[in-house]
């Protein structure tokens, strides 16, 4: 390794910008919209049916296998308990975190009903950790999307019988997108719960990602973008225009790059076959999340988002997070004190029809 | 099919990316140039066609058969204007472009092709873009293909194109199929570009693993500024920004994903070994020393652009003359809030002749347009 102009750290905060010394926050509820959970309960139920590793065509170099391993142990105690997450919660001055699930948990490679079980152990395995600090926890769930109906029922299942504020899904299933029009009947039951739909990459097939990390580091935001892309040129958004998508890591490229969908809209006709509006419409529906690490780009979110379109994100506990999300948005220039609590808490509150009240 | 669309499919025309302004529009005083256009060469095509054909490119694998049908029509369209000089130009002038920096055509790489086959189509389309520049020298400059599948070749060829045919630059892709362009075999390659003081340019066509993408034209869409992130990221790094700090690499569609959310990788850089393996510097710091084009359509991404990157890493581009290009390059420098008119001329054109070792004097600074040549949408 050469020397590095300053010491590796992980789990704390970020490299890529400068921090405060010290900043005043609100007293408004902060709401950390991305958070993991795993429930090494169903691990054991999936791996026994699992046809193939849960993302065929990732490939990672053996150095990127050890670093991700020893993260697995250091944070392991974080990534499936409370007490370090409550902790680490404080330091990061946010007041309450919507868990969901680890993003392998999501869309395990097996068939439709052991997936109905396996999101049903995960689901049951947030709720009780969750239950247990309504005052700093919500959940979000996992659904079975292999099946509709299946993923119909566990969404009913959560959201009346849980106490559920929304859900967790991958930004695929499998080999195919979150266009498929088998998905339609469940997009409109998502409607009708009017619930936040939170999605998490889980990296793009290609041998060229496997060195430096970027399978993680280019591999999940082109996960994301992709998703993106079929969302809005799928006709999704087209067809049930009230879903709400929050979209990790600042939304990835689709959010900081969308000029060229409109362009392509308006000039090739294999790019309008399923929307009758331009593709930044619909983009402009969408909730991305904090993460993108410097102030600038949080900044160019908030200009073409709004304010009431952006929220806080860590992606605790790993190391990919960002671990002062007050801060950051503290370090925006020239942003008002009510749009930094809308950011902060507010929008996260809003979609999930809770109060800040039903945190005090 | 959606009920009616809210826009008419109109392609080759003012982009449908942003609104454009209505009065006619403004242009420097100094001399404009697009530093990201093409041309087709049709003999490459009929010495290599039944030997190495278009179904080989990603473009072409990762397209269903409505994105086919769109791009042979495109192509058909669009000859002229691909391989000829007069149209060119007055398409130049509609658009307020002075000069052309002429670019091969990326269908025409071919560096999947035996290496001595692209050797022979590489001087015939150097000879072909000269040729074109000769007949023009106050409009137009001439950029070279090399077979990049072989690094001696490669070589060989620049050199070629630079002493015998004046080329300022190179256009090389974004990967020699899944192998990098920041593989070690072609350090002997960035290392004459470094000595020659050479623009290279990088651009993409589709991406190597596109079997998500052959929908909705995502095999461009998605696959270029993704290819273009991809190739940055491995010269960054694998070490090639930080061995060869002079090097002037242009990147296309302002410069990709990278360019406009760059910070990922100075976390990740900052937090794991895997990470900072070559580099000891953050990456970001190696980005700031590419150059960006100006084609991303809409203006808050080009003023982000200019934040970010400054106007004296910005030029000017087009991609010329496909659908997927900027035909009001001038207007959209003008359109984004925050410059001023030095940094515009620098955009428009300066940056671009300061970067080939170019004398705005020796180009011609064409007369404004009696009036738009299209009405704005």
């Amino acid at each position: 390794m050469p020397p590095l102009t300053q010491p590796l750290k992980a789990y704390v905060s970020t490299s890529a910008r400068e921090h405060l010394a010290e900043f005043e926050r609100s007293d408004a509820i902060t709401v950390d919209i991305h958070g993991h959970m795993r429930i090494e309960k169903a691990i054991e139920l999936v791996a026994k049916h699992a046809k193939s590793d849960h993302r065929p065509g990732v490939i990672t170099s053996e150095l990127t296998k050890k670093v991700s391993a020893a993260q697995d142990r250091d944070r392991r105690a974080a990534l499936t308990g409370v007490d370090e997450r409550l902790a680490e919660m404080d330091t990061m001055r946010v007041d309450v975190m919507a868990v969901s699930p680890h993003p392998p948990q999501l869309y395990p490679p097996v068939e439709p009903a052991v997936a109905a079980d396996a999101a049903a152990i995960v689901n049951d395995g947030i709720h009780e950790q969750v239950r247990k600090h309504p005052k700093r926890l919500v959940g979000l769930g996992a659904v079975p999307l292999h099946d509709a109906e299946l993923a119909i029922k566990e969404l009913d299942r959560i959201m009346t019988g849980l106490n559920f504020k929304g859900i967790e899904i991958a930004a695929r299933m499998g080999d195919e997108e979150l266009s498929a029009r088998r998905l339609d009947p469940f997009w409109a039951r998502c409607e009708h719960y009017d619930i936040p739909i939170f999605i998490h990459p889980t990296s793009f097939a290609s041998p060229r990602l496997a060195e430096h990390y970027l399978t993680n580091v280019i591999g999940n935001p082109l996960d994301t973008t992709v998703a993106v892309h079929y969302l809005v040129f799928g006709g999704v958004l087209e067809r049930f225009p009230n879903l709400k998508f929050v979209l990790s890591h600042g939304g990835a490229f689709a959010c900081a790059y969308s000029g060229r969908m409109d362009h392509a809209y308006g000039a090739r006709a294999d790019c309008r076959e399923n929307i009758s509006m331009p593709p930044s419409y619909y983009v402009s529906k969408l909730y991305p999340d904090s993460i993108v690490f410097n102030v600038d780009q949080l900044e160019y979110l908030i200009k073409r988002f709004g304010p009431d379109h952006v929220l806080i994100g860590t992606d605790y506990p790993f190391d990919m997070g960002e671990y002062d999300p007050v801060e950051q948005v503290y370090q925006v220039p020239g942003l008002a004190q009510q749009n930094r609590d809308l950011i902060c808490g507010g929008n996260a509150l809003r979609l999930m029809h809770l109060d800040e009240v039903d945190f005090r | 099919m959606a009920a009616d669309s809210t826009y008419t499919c109109r392609p080759y025309q003012s982009t449908a990316g942003r609104v454009h302004l209505m009065a006619p529009p403004p242009r420097p005083r100094t001399v404009t140039v697009d530093l990201h256009c093409h041309m087709h060469v049709v003999a490459a095509d009929e010495l290599a066609g039944p030997l190495y054909g278009p179904e080989n490119e990603d473009f072409v694998r990762f397209a269903n058969d409505r994105t086919r049908a769109v791009n042979m029509k495109q192509h058909e369209e669009r000859l002229e204007e691909l391989t000829g000089v007069a149209r060119r130009l007055q398409i130049m002038d509609d658009m307020q472009v002075d000069v052309q920096v002429i670019a091969p055509a990326p269908p025409q790489y071919r560096y999947g092709a035996d290496a001595d086959l692209t050797r022979q189509t590489s001087r015939i389309i150097n000879d072909a873009i000269a040729e074109a520049v000769a007949t023009h020298p106050k409009r137009l400059v001439g950029l070279s293909t090399v077979p990049l599948q072989d690094t001696g070749l490669a070589i060989a060829e620049l050199n070629r194109a630079v002493s015998e045919l004046g080329a300022r630059g190179v256009e090389i892709g974004t990967s020699v199929g899944d192998e990098e362009i920041s593989a070690p075999r072609l350090e002997p390659f960035w290392q004459r570009c470094d000595e020659l003081g050479l623009v290279v340019v990088v651009h993409p066509m589709s991406f190597t693993q596109g079997q998500r993408l052959t929908n909705h034209y995502f095999s461009n869409v998605i696959a270029n500024p993704l290819s273009t992130t991809v190739a940055v990221h491995h010269l960054i790094f694998d070490g090639v920004m930080e061995r060869h700090p002079g090097l002037k690499i242009v990147l296309t569609h302002g410069g990709g994903y990278v360019a406009h959310y760059p910070a990922r990788m100075d976390h990740a850089h900052g937090a794991r070994p895997d990470c900072c393996t070559v580099i000891g510097k953050p990456p970001s710091s190696y980005l700031k020393r590419f150059y960006f084009d100006t084609v991303v359509f809409g203006t808050a991404q080009l003023e982000h652009l200019h934040r970010m990157w400054g106007a004296d890493h910005l030029v000017l581009g087009t991609d010329y003359p496909y659908d997927m290009a900027e035909y009001d390059p001038v207007e959209h420098v003008y359109q984004a809030d925050g410059l001023s008119e030095e940094e515009r001329e620098k955009i428009c054109g300066l940056n671009a002749l300061h970067l080939l070792g170019l004398e705005a004097k020796q180009f011609a600074r064409q007369p404004a347009p009696a009036a738009r040549r299209r009405p704005a949408r």
